[in-house]
Parts: C-alpha cells; sequence; structure tokens
C-alpha cells in the first residue's frame, strides 16, 4: 500500500515537473524577449525603414536586404526576376528541363519548401538559420497564410504581403525595386509588364461578345479537374475577355476542383487550356482518341491548348509574374483577329528582359509550340 | 482473438500473478529518464546549429537569471522555436499513448487505439465544424472534445448492441473502423463547404498541423487539457486494472464500473483531442506504445500507465526529431508513426496468428 503510494506521488510530481518545466519555458522567454527588445532599436535604428506593403501594412525591415526568403514560388519567381542574387533558395527543386532558361549560379539554391497547397513545408529553424532579411509572401484577395503569421513571429523576420493578382504585377515590381534597392531595375520591369498588359487588354476589349469565346481550364491527365472564374488561377482566362465555363466555387488551394464527365460536355467549351504541370500533356495525348470528349467543341475543332511552362509556366501554377507573357499568347490564340502580335520577337524579348537569358529563334518557336492543340 | 488478449497479457490469472508481483522500481527509473534524456539531446538537434558549449551556457545563465550575452538569433531558435517544439512533442507522446493504453483497458481490446476508436476523426470533424461557424480557439477545442467523444460512444455502444459478447474485441474494431471513415467523409463535406480562399486553409492546416510551427501559445494550450486528462487517469489507473477483469469481477470488488468507465473515457478523449489541436492526427503511436511498454514493464496498469506516458513522449519527440533534421524541409511527423507503426501492428497480427495454429 505504501509503495502504491509513493508510486503515486511519483507520477505526480513528473506530471507537475513536466507542467513546470514547459511553464518556466515560457517564462523565461517572455523575460528574454523583454529585454533583448530594447537593444536592435537603439544600435540599428538607422539602419530600417519603415515601408508600407500591398496590403497596406506598415512593415520595419532592413535599409539593405541581402536576403530574401520567399513562401511560395510566386515569391520565388518575382525576385528571380527583379534581383536573383538575393535569393536565399527556390521552394522545390528546379527541372532539369527548366534549369535550360535559368542563370547557371542560381540552378543550384536549395529547396526549402513553402506554404503551397495548404501544406507548409519549411523548417523553421533552416529558414531562422539562413537569416533572411525579409519574409516575402504572396496573397490574393488579401489572405494571408496563418503559417506565415507564425514563421514571422517566431524568428522575428518581417513580413513583406504582395497582391499576387495579375493587373497588379507592375505595382509589386515597384515596390519590391524600392524595398530591394534596385528601382531602375524595378521600373524595367514593371513598365514592360505594364505596357504588355495594356496592349493585351485594349486589344481584347475590342472583341465583341458575340465571339468570347469559353473556355474550360483542365487541371488533371483525365481532364476532370478544374477552377472556376473566382480562382487565383484562372486569372488569365478572365483577363483575356474570355470566359470560363467553370462559375462555381472551387478550390483555390490543394490541386483543383473535380467535376463529372457529363458536366464538361454540357458546359461543351469552345477552348480548352491544359497545364503541363497538372497532367495537361498526358490529357493532350488522349483525349483525340477518346470517344467521350469528341463530342465537345473544343476538342471537334482541335481548340487545346498547353500554355509552355519553362522556365516557369505562363497561365498558372504558380500564378506567377511569367503569366505577363502567358496573357499576351492566350489572347492572340484566342482572338487572333483582334490580338495579332509579333509574339516570337515578345517570347525573346521577354526571356532576356526577365529571365536574363538569350534564346535563339528555335527555343522561341519550341516555347510557342508547345502550345498547339495539334502537333 | 484470444491470442491476442494473450500478447496483452489479459488472462485473470496471469494478470494477478503480475500485479501481485512489486514493480520493478529500477526499470521505472530508466523509463523516467529516457524522456529527460530525450529532452536533453533533442535541445541539441536541430537546422540551426548551436555549438553544444553554447547551449549549456545558454540554459545556465538563463536558470540564473544572468544577462544574455549571445546573439538574439540564438535566443529565437532555442526559446520560440526549438523548446516550445520539444514540449509539444512530448505532451502530444505522453497524451497519445496514455490515452491508448486506458481505452485498451477500459475496452478490455488491445487492439483499441484513439484513432481506431473514432476519436481522433470525430475530434477532426469537431474542430472542422467549429471553424466554419467562426468558433474561438476555445470553442474549436471543446467543440473537438465533444465529437471525438461522441464518436467514442458510438463505437462503443454500437459494437456492444452488435456483438452481445461473441468476438467484441473484433467488431469494436470493426465499428470504430466505420465510424472513423464517417467522421472523416462528414470532414470532407465541411472542407468541400468551406470557403477556400479562408476557412479552408485554416481547417486543413487544423487537421494536418504537425509540429511544425508550434509556438509557446501551443504549449499553454495543451498544458491545461494535459493536465486535466492526465491527472485523473493517474489516480485511477489501478481501477484500469479491476475494470480489464470484466464486469463482473470488478462488481465484485466494489468497484463502480459505469462511472469509472465514463471518467477514463472522458479523460482520454480529452487528451487525444488536446493532442489533435497540437498537432493535427498522429497515428499509431496510441496503439504501438502501450503493447511496447506492456513487453517491457507488464500488464499492470500501475505502472503500464505511466511507463506508456514516459515512452509515448519519447517516442514522438525522437520521430519529431528525425522530422525536423534530416531534410532541409519538413517531413509529415504521421508520415513517420505510420512507416514506423504500420508493421508493428502487422507484426501484432502475425503474433496472433502464429500462437492460433
Amino acid at each position: 500500500m505504501k509503495k502504491q503510494k509513493v508510486k503515486q506521488a511519483f507520477a505526480l510530481v513528473l506530471c507537475l515537473a513536466m507542467m513546470l518545466i514547459a511553464a518556466s519555458g515560457c517564462a523565461k522567454t517572455t523575460t528574454a524577449n523583454q529585454s533583448a527588445s530594447p537593444s536592435p532599436t537603439q544600435q540599428t535604428a538607422s539602419d530600417k525603414q519603415e515601408i508600407t506593403d500591398m496590403l497596406g501594412n506598415k512593415v520595419t525591415i532592413p535599409k539593405t536586404i541581402k536576403k530574401v526568403y520567399c513562401t511560395s514560388p510566386i515569391g520565388t519567381y518575382i525576385i528571380y526576376t527583379i534581383a536573383p542574387d538575393r535569393l536565399i533558395g527556390w521552394n522545390s527543386k528546379m527541372s532539369d528541363e527548366a534549369n535550360q532558361y535559368i542563370n547557371e549560379s542560381y540552378r543550384n539554391l536549395p529547396a526549402l519548401g513553402g506554404t503551397m497547397g495548404g501544406q507548409n513545408s519549411f523548417n523553421t529553424e533552416e529558414i531562422i538559420k539562413l537569416n533572411p532579411d525579409i519574409i516575402l509572401d504572396f496573397a490574393y484577395n488579401g489572405e494571408v497564410s496563418d503559417m506565415v503569421t507564425q514563421l514571422s513571429k517566431q524568428s522575428g523576420i518581417p513580413v513583406v504581403t504582395l497582391d499576387s493578382s495579375l493587373a497588379k504585377t507592375p505595382e509589386a515590381y515597384r515596390l519590391l525595386g524600392k524595398i530591394l534597392g534596385v528601382e531602375d531595375r524595378g521600373t524595367a520591369l514593371a513598365d514592360y509588364a505594364q505596357k504588355t498588359l495594356d496592349k493585351v487588354s485594349s486589344s481584347v476589349a475590342k472583341v465583341p461578345d458575340s465571339e468570347k469565346l469559353r473556355i474550360y481550364y483542365v487541371e488533371s491527365a483525365d481532364g476532370l479537374k478544374t477552377d472556376g472564374t473566382d480562382s487565383m488561377h484562372t486569372e488569365v482566362i478572365n483577363f483575356v475577355n474570355a470566359t470560363n465555363v467553370v462559375t462555381m466555387d472551387t478550390s483555390s488551394s490543394g490541386k483543383g476542383t473535380s467535376v463529372s464527365m457529363e458536366q464538361v460536355v454540357n458546359w461543351n467549351p469552345d477552348v480548352i487550356i491544359a497545364n503541363s504541370q497538372m497532367g495537361g500533356n498526358e490529357f493532350l495525348k488522349t483525349v483525340y482518341n477518346n470517344k467521350t470528349w469528341s463530342s465537345i467543341s473544343a476538342v471537334k475543332n482541335k481548340r487545346i491548348y498547353v500554355p509552355a511552362s519553362l522556365p516557369f509556366n505562363w497561365i498558372d501554377r504558380p500564378p506567377c509574374i511569367a503569366r505577363i507573357l502567358g496573357a499576351e499568347w492566350l489572347a492572340n490564340k484566342l482572338y487572333p483577329n483582334y490580338a495579332n502580335f509579333d509574339l516570337k520577337s515578345d517570347v525573346k524579348a521577354f526571356y532576356k528582359l526577365f529571365y536574363n537569358v538569350d534564346i535563339t529563334d528555335a527555343q522561341a518557336e519550341s516555347l510557342l509550340n508547345t502550345t498547339s492543340g495539334i502537333s | 482473438m484470444r491470442v491476442l488478449e494473450k500478447t496483452a497479457g489479459t488472462s485473470p490469472s496471469q494478470k494477478f500473478s503480475r500485479a501481485n508481483r512489486p514493480p520493478k522500481l529500477p526499470v521505472m527509473a530508466a523509463l523516467a529518464l529516457l524522456p529527460i534524456a530525450a529532452f536533453l539531446a533533442s535541445l541539441a538537434l536541430g537546422r540551426f546549429g548551436i555549438p553544444l558549449p553554447q547551449l549549456v551556457k545558454i540554459i545556465i545563465y538563463k536558470i540564473l537569471g544572468l544577462a544574455q550575452t549571445w546573439p538574439d538569433t540564438l535566443d529565437k531558435v532555442l526559446f520560440n522555436v526549438r523548446i516550445p517544439r520539444i514540449l509539444c512533442g512530448l505532451m502530444v507522446g505522453a497524451a497519445l499513448s496514455t490515452s491508448g493504453a486506458a481505452y485498451q483497458g477500459v475496452f478490455k481490446n488491445p487492439m483499441v487505439s484513439p484513432d481506431i476508436l473514432g476519436a481522433s476523426a470525430g475530434a477532426g470533424f469537431g474542430a472542422a465544424f467549429a471553424i466554419l461557424n467562426n468558433f474561438s480557439s476555445l470553442g474549436i477545442q471543446l467543440t473537438a472534445f465533444f465529437f471525438g467523444l461522441l464518436a467514442v460512444a458510438f463505437t462503443y455502444f454500437l459494437s456492444s448492441a452488435m456483438s452481445r459478447g461473441l468476438n467484441a474485441v473484433l467488431i469494436l474494431v470493426l465499428t470504430g473502423m466505420v465510424v472513423q471513415s464517417l467522421f472523416s467523409a462528414f470532414t470532407s463535406i465541411i472542407k468541400y463547404e468551406a470557403d477556400p480562399n479562408n476557412k479552408l486553409p485554416e481547417i486543413t492546416f487544423w487537421l494536418m498541423g504537425g509540429l511544425t510551427s508550434t509556438t509557446q501559445k501551443e504549449v499553454m494550450m495543451m498544458i491545461i487539457p494535459f493536465a486535466i486528462g492526465m491527472i485523473p487517469l493517474f489516480l485511477l489507473r489501478w481501477k484500469i486494472n479491476i475494470l480489464s477483469f470484466g464486469e463482473e469481477e470488478a462488481k465484485g470488488l466494489g468497484v463502480d464500473t459505469g462511472k469509472m468507465r465514463i471518467i477514463i473515457i472522458i479523460s482520454s478523449t480529452l487528451l487525444t483531442s488536446a493532442s489533435i489541436a497540437i498537432s493535427g492526427m498522429i497515428g499509431w503511436v496510441g496503439l504501438i506504445i502501450p503493447h511496447l511498454t506492456r513487453l517491457i514493464v507488464g500488464p499492470n496498469y500501475k505502472t503500464l500507465l505511466p511507463a506508456s506516458a514516459l515512452m509515448g513522449a519519447t517516442f514522438l519527440l525522437l520521430v519529431d526529431d528525425v522530422a525536423r533534421t534530416v531534410f532541409v524541409t519538413e517531413i509529415p511527423l504521421g508520415i513517420l508513426t505510420a512507416v514506423l507503426g504500420a508493421p508493428f501492428f502487422l507484426y501484432l497480427l502475425f503474433q496472433g496468428r502464429s500462437s492460433w495454429e
């Protein structure tokens, strides 16, 4: 009996000890924070500046920013185009095909993970170890991920949040130019982006309603996953004055929303755009021999397009700066009579200016040709 | 199924002989040292290298309350990232395996665990439901707890109505699987209904969670339900022995089995749902750790329960150390426990099979 009492007491003590350790750990941290917080502001006040990010948050960041961690490829790719030397890593490993268009010194940057698809794969300690000056996050419709807020809280590294919508790309470039101290570069890219977007929207504006095309966006090899008009993934379709047949709510995280074959037949889209990142090439290989799909007008008229994806996808996944070129390309594919651009020279100019690679005519053609439905 | 009971050592005569044997003190002392050793080792592990002498110095300075002489970054890594995560790992591991051990005793069934009984799936559904309806974070916890309890109640009453003593072990496991997939389906419906820009990522984050972004806030959130669930189980743990003999014997010994069972189930479910709130659904721990512990200390709940807590805490902490140190990016914790747990479960089944023949 006595022994049992001892045992019980022991277990209780253990339980309490665990709680105490936990509690004291917390207490210690708070005092540590208090004692540590005044010092950085005193010694480095002049090295800091306050900026307003695209969500209207006032953020205090270092004046010189040498290292940036981006929480998703949207951010990583925009930094790669404006100031690649500030990148501390990709979010996932770049493929060999993509690496053809990536400058050699950045091909082997580590893959640090990110918050893509509603799941976070970054390692908090690893990010703190790499010690970036800011965390760059992109939000669509102003929605910020809890995981990013948490990372910033834990690491003490400020988060700058930009707007990922296509039309705000020039603004994002200007702000980044200012933050990173590369204003000339930022302005150059912003101007090019603005000019291209203006060119595209003014030409597609002339398309009469009667000629507006109805688009279905394919995000799986069987063609039955898609995203609707409300999604961050289909902005280019809306931008080029086409109608996405999918108007229902679709999930923006994860891998697209499932729909039924009968529903697709019922929608009967004029054009299908298939994303090669999401099984689009496999879809294209089989769709023309598929009896069910053959009744759909886009398939009958062979109007299925797979946008180029190197080094970054032109349309979506991720919805990044390559969409500037993607919008131009899609407008031309859909409405060649209204949006008649010299695509080959624009592709070369875009790759030179944004990615700093000289591509040959053959490469430009092959990028444009991955897009043709019939080969 | 008799063989499985044998694995768990629940034959009454065996139990009495074991129960009367004094618990081996050195074994318990060694088990108590395990989580402490794991805690200290984990302090030194991480992607952010902190040299051992510096680590020791920081700890000593902190304990003595001396001024900080090390860079702020070190402080952040240690106190905002690493220690909260270690503490949560310990608590989640202890909670899951203690509740697993308690469930196994109360249901007289060595094959059950929080996930098999549906407690995890029920709690997950409750959380998703609460998030969808804009509950506060306390509200989310309570709803998760309530639905976890509801799921266990479903499993228990349905299976006892069905089995009437026949094949009870198997039927409880099968009913649990049904309840579990039912609640998972409800969760999927909620995810389908949720606003994709706002609620859905929050629900996904909650369900998949992991210990990835554990902060002091999570530690504080865990401590209270952890204590509320753990203390009654510790105090009542010898009565679980009596419950596991069977209704008749327990009543003969003057134990109010009904009340006892309810208290133990409530405490265990609270531990489960609180763990899920912190770390998302982590399978297998609640099943394999009590079994491993039984192999070491025997089936007497007086020692089995605390030993399970100690082993579980150590196990989950070590697995999480792997998750956070091996690669540049994180490996989800649930994947690792499944890789370790599934083969162990198969081993249990094989053990059972070989003794049938």
